[in-house]
Formats: structure tokens, sequence, C-alpha cells
């Protein structure tokens, strides 16, 4: 099983490579990561974004996916004992999907503004920044929660203890 | 109160200053192997711990670098931030325990020493220890140059120390991080990491308030007054753009498994299952302290676009400014002690596996043998600072390239080596060394012939993507390596 995922894995990393390639031999607009501030110099202010480049903006999009997916096949490698996730498989397949929606979430709402000042603000931010500071920070405080409560009856448990001391005493 | 700020100030960092050096006099004692100088005898608590991990994540650059960021762009440098619970948690998970158990199994004193067990390879561990060295002496010399001038800002504002230089500044600050760093090693690092966290939480907490009350519709207000000069700026891009902010998302989330002064410090808990409650502690103390980040650079954005204070020289003046100008001279005083916790609680663990790297890993690695360690440890330690000093001060924009990709080295060169390499048994020595000398290798290109990338795309994400999809590549593709029987067996657990 480790094995596969590992491949299943670096089929996906070629992908997202692919995706990074596709960035680094592109031409955007010179303002794409913004401009100085024409009255205060020591700041910059916004340029052209990608939502207005039909390619760039779903590639964009696919490029937080393929960071999402690697961070859950990190969390999934992590939590695996003898190639499986066990019961937290579907804890954590549940948690990833929330995080992506979540971030689904961010990005829709940031593609329907309409580029002027915000009229709605949620928890003292515009809507779509909302998404990120309440969303996609605070949300992982789920997968800690599983590593506390999965700690003793799957990451390491008492038997796994024995184990390890007998290793040290005797090469196992 | 207000005639009284400078000398509060001052006060306050001395405390601190006189705090680290009784820290250094007691971990003396306490240090009494080599062993004891690295790995504080693998002896550590829960709340140490965790305190020590978070408080070394969370550099100077996260009080000065990390506001004036926030300042400059907008939201986003936020996502450096925003990443860091899923961060923290996925190092645990790849390494909270394992790396626990394959420190206790080898008796190791360093990453490398892990690495070379794990791979069975003294290649790998002269790679990894090399790795480290680049970074370190170029993250060192930045935290030294950074308490340097924050010291000359501070001792400007007296008349006796008035015309101080920089030179003298970093003499002075870096004789109080070596003191305790040589004293006490390890020991004095955490416990002092342990000060220092304490005092982070409490100046983050305070100035968010502070922040907070700075305008009648608090954030609200804060948000909307940025939003009507540039509303992309509030969004969640901020000024960077879409792609360029997720490359930082990637990066930091996934790179804290490879900082080697953060991930060093799982190796140190007393039990293996410390570490379900080492996350929770860390984790949450890095969230409260990061409210500082985030939080002052967007009140000075709103206040220098509303024309309520004048435009700053340079966004990295964001915080002293706020702490100047709108802070309580007391918080002003807490808050640049934490920030002298920040750079010193991040130098030291530097310090240690820097000299860890140099008197252990790579005489290791070539055949030699050191005799007496602890007290070549002592004397690397000096050499080390006073060698980043100097690096710091003399060789100018150097100090700036590599200070500048720490993360991202770190990140590229030892997540896949350290963080996959311990959960896959299949990963190779060739795999790891080829991971290690690529990342390294596009990194420093790209930053010495300074290249652009597009998209705002970070130079140290790229190296991470490079050296994962060749770490698992070369390793899928190559024959199963044979692992040290008992490192296998400590992996299935």
């Amino acid at each position: 099983m480790t094995d596969r995922l590992f491949r299943y894995f670096f089929g996906f990393l070629v992908i997202f490579c692919g995706v990074t390639i596709y960035f680094l031999a592109g031409n955007p607009p010179s303002d794409i990561n913004g401009t100085v501030h024409e009255e205060y110099p020591s700041m910059l202010k916004s340029g052209s974004t990608v939502m207005w480049l039909d390619g760039s903006k779903w590639l964009s999009l696919l490029y937080g996916l393929c960071v999402i997916v690697c961070f859950l096949f990190a969390l999934w490698v992590g939590g695996m004992r003898n190639g499986k996730l066990g019961p937290m498989l579907r804890w954590v397949l549940l948690g990833f999907l929330i995080y992506f929606l979540i971030y689904l979430s961010l990005t829709y709402t940031w593609w329907n503004s309409s580029g002027a000042p915000p009229t709605k603000y949620i928890g003292g931010f515009p809507p779509a920044s909302a998404w990120m500071i309440y969303g996609m920070w605070l949300f992982p405080f789920v997968f800690m929660v599983m590593y506390i409560c999965y700690f003793p009856n799957w990451i390491y448990t008492d038997e796994d203890d024995s184990r390890f001391n007998q290793i040290l005493e005797n090469g196992g | 109160m207000e005639e009284y700020r400078n000398p509060i100030v001052l006060t306050a960092i001395s405390l601190y200053m006189l705090l680290c050096i009784g820290v250094g006099l007691w971990a003396l004692r306490r240090t009494k192997s080599t062993k004891d100088f690295f790995m504080a005898g693998r002896d550590l608590g829960v709340m140490v711990t965790a305190f020590a991990v978070f408080s070394s994540t969370l550099s100077g650059f996260g009080f000065v670098g990390g506001p004036g960021l926030v300042y400059r762009m907008g939201m986003s440098s936020v996502w450096m931030v925003v990443c860091a619970v899923m961060g923290f948690n996925l190092s645990f998970y790849l390494l909270g325990k394992r790396i626990r158990l394959l420190a206790e199994l080898k008796d190791a004193v360093s990453l490398p020493d892990l690495v070379a067990a794990r791979y069975r390879s003294n290649s790998v561990r002269f790679s990894v220890a090399v790795a480290i060295l680049l970074g370190v002496l170029g993250y060192l010399a930045t935290q030294i140059l950074a308490m340097a001038f924050v010291l000359q800002d501070i001792f400007r504002q007296t008349e006796f120390w008035a015309q101080i230089s920089i030179s003298h500044a970093a003499l002075f600050s870096c004789a109080i991080l070596v003191f305790y760093s040589v004293t006490g090693g390890i020991v004095a690092s955490v416990y002092t990491d342990m000060i220092q966290g304490g005092i982070m939480v409490t100046a983050a907490v305070l100035i968010f308030f502070t922040v907070l009350y700075t305008y009648d519709g608090g954030f609200t207000e804060i948000s909307s007054i940025i939003a009507q000069d540039d509303p992309e700026a509030i969004g969640p891009w901020g000024t960077l753009g879409m792609v360029g902010c997720l490359s930082w998302l990637f990066l930091f989330g996934l790179g804290g498994a490879g900082q080697p002064h953060v991930i060093s410090k799982m190796m140190m808990n007393r039990r293996v299952s410390d570490a379900r409650y080492i996350l929770p502690v860390s984790n949450i103390g890095y969230l409260i302290s990061a409210l500082l980040w985030i939080s002052i650079g967007l009140v000075m954005r709103a206040l220098v676009l509303s024309g309520q204070h004048p435009e700053l020289a340079a966004a990295d003046a964001a915080a002293p400014q706020f702490l100047l100008h709108y802070a309580h001279p007391i918080l002003a005083g807490i808050v640049f002690a934490g920030l002298f916790a920040a750079i010193m609680s991040t130098a030291d663990g530097f310090l240690n596996i820097g000299t860890a790297a140099v008197v252990h890993d790579i005489p290791q690695a070539l055949g030699w043998k050191i005799s007496n360690e602890l007290l070549s440890a002592r004397i690397t330690t000096v050499v080390l600072a006073i060698l980043a000093a100097v690096f710091a001060l003399y060789t100018g924009d150097l100090v700036a390239i590599l200070g500048a990709f720490g993360w991202g080295t770190f990140a590229a060169a030892l997540v896949p080596v350290i963080a996959v390499g311990f959960n896959w048994k299949r990963g190779t020595a060739l795999a790891a060394n080829v991971a290690v000398i690529g990342s390294l290798t596009i990194n420093f290109v790209v930053k010495i012939f300074a290249i652009s990338i597009p998209y705002g795309i970070d130079v140290g994400a790229l190296a991470l993507l490079f050296s994962l999809t060749s770490y698992i590549g070369i390793s899928l593709f190559s024959s199963p390596p044979t692992l040290d029987v008992k490192v296998s067996q400590a992996m299935d657990l």
C-alpha cells in the first residue's frame, strides 16, 4: 500500500510540476505582483490579477488544489501504520474535503468580488479574506484534535511502547 | 509616563538579558556531556519542549519583518502565518513520534546522526550537515544583524550611548547570546526559549488589543480604510497575487517539517508520548504570537493611508513606529523584550545545530575523531557566533541573500530527506543526495543571479517541489535499500 501511495503521489507531483512550469513559462503582465503605491512608495498597490487572465485563473485554482493534495499526502503518510490509516482514514478525508471546500469558497468569493471596496465585513475582514483567516487558518485545528485523540490508540500505542523497549533491549 | 519611555524600554531589555544570563549559569551545572549540550539529555518536559518548538519557529522576522511585509503588501504575507496551524500538524504527524524513536534508538545528538542511521550513508550525513551549516550561517547572521539594529536604535535615544556603532551593538547583543549558549548549551537554549515564548505570547496579546482599540471600529474600520485605497490589498491575496501567495502556503505549510532548529527539539522530550501534548501547546502559542505580525502591519497601513501617521521611511519600521507612537511605554518595553526574545530564541537554536554540524557531523562523515567534543562544542559556539557577526557586518548583500532564503533552503533540502524518508523505507541515499544538492543549487542560482520568477512564485517553493519529486521519483526507480534492522523495526511502529 505504501509504495502504491507513493507511486500515485509521484504521478500527482508530475502534474504539479506541469502546472508550475506553465506559470514559469508564462509571460504575465508586469504588474501582476503589484506596483509601487503612487502616493506612498513604502507600500505596494495591487496590479493585474489572475482573475482577468482566463487560462491562469483556472490553473491558479488548480495550483492551490495541488498544494492541498500535498498536505493531505503528508498527513496521510505521517498517520499511517503498516500502510494503513485505519480509523483515522474517514476523518482525514472528511477534514480535507472541508478544507478544500473552504479554499473553493475563498476563491469563489474572491472571483465574485467586483474589485470595488467591499460593502460587507465578516469578523473585521471582507468575506473572501474572512474565509482565509477563519477557515484556512483555523480549520486545521481539527487535525490537531485528531492527533490528540488518536495518539494512544493508533499513532503510538502502549504495545508500540513495549515493542520499542524490546527493540532497544535485544535488537528486536 | 511618556518621558520615561526609553528608560522603561531599556530596563525591560536589561531585565530580560539578566534573566538569560541567569539561565545560562543555572544550565551550566546540568551540562556534563555532549548529549546534554546538544540534546538536553533527552529529558525535557512537555511545556519546555512545546515552547522551544514554537518560539524557535517565530524568529525576529515575525516581530519586525512580518509586520513590515503586511504593511507593504497587504494580506499577501499573512499566508506565511495562515499555513502555520496546518504546518505544525504536518510536522508532528510526520516526525513527532518517528524522530524521537530514532533518536533514542541510535542515541543521536543531531539530525545528521539520524540521517546517517536511516540511510546508512555518510555522504547523506555530509550533505545534510553542509546544508544545515550554510543555512545556519545566513540565518544566524541576519538574526545578529537584526538584534544589533534594534539595540542601536534604542541606545540612540539615550545621551550616553547615542553614538554607539552597529558593530558595538552587534558585539553587545552577541555577547549575551554566546554566554548562555556556551555555558548551558541546548539546556540553556530551551529554557530561555520557554521564557522567550512566554514574553512573546504576552506581548502579542497586549499588542493585539492595543491595535483593536486604535480605531473605534476595530478591524472592520482598519480593513475599510485599506479597501478604500486598494480593495485587493485587503483581499485574500494582497498585492502579490494568488499564485505567489499559494506558493508561500506550500513552502511555509510543508516546509516546517524541514526546519532543523525546530524539528531537532522534537528529539529532546522525555517520552515519545509527550508529542501528543507538545503539538497543541506549540500550535496555540504560535497562533497567539502571530497576532502581532498581522495586527501591527494592517493598522500601520491604515494609519498612513488615512493621514494619521506620516509615511514610513521603510516598511520594516512599521513595528518600531507603532510601539513608539501608539503603545503604552510599559507595553513597548515588554514588546521590545519580546522582540529580543524572538531573535535570540531562534539564534540560539541555530548556534546549537551549527556547532553540532562542525564538531560532530562533518567530522563523523569524513571519518575524523574529535577528542573532548564538549570542550570543542563550547569553543565552536563562540567561533561560529563571531564568524556570523563578522559575516553579518562585513559581507553586505551576501548575508541578505543567505538569510532571505533560510526557510526555503532548509525546507527544500530536508523535507524529502527527513520528513518523507523517515516514514518511507524505500527512500534511497542517492535520492536524498540529489534532493539536497539539487535544492541548494536552485536556491543559490536563483538568488545569486537575481532571477525573477513569474507570478511571484517563491524560489523555495520551486526548490521544494523539485526536491520532493526527484526524491520520490529516484527512489521509486531504484532498487529498495537495505535498512538497519533496528531502524526498520522502529519505522514499523
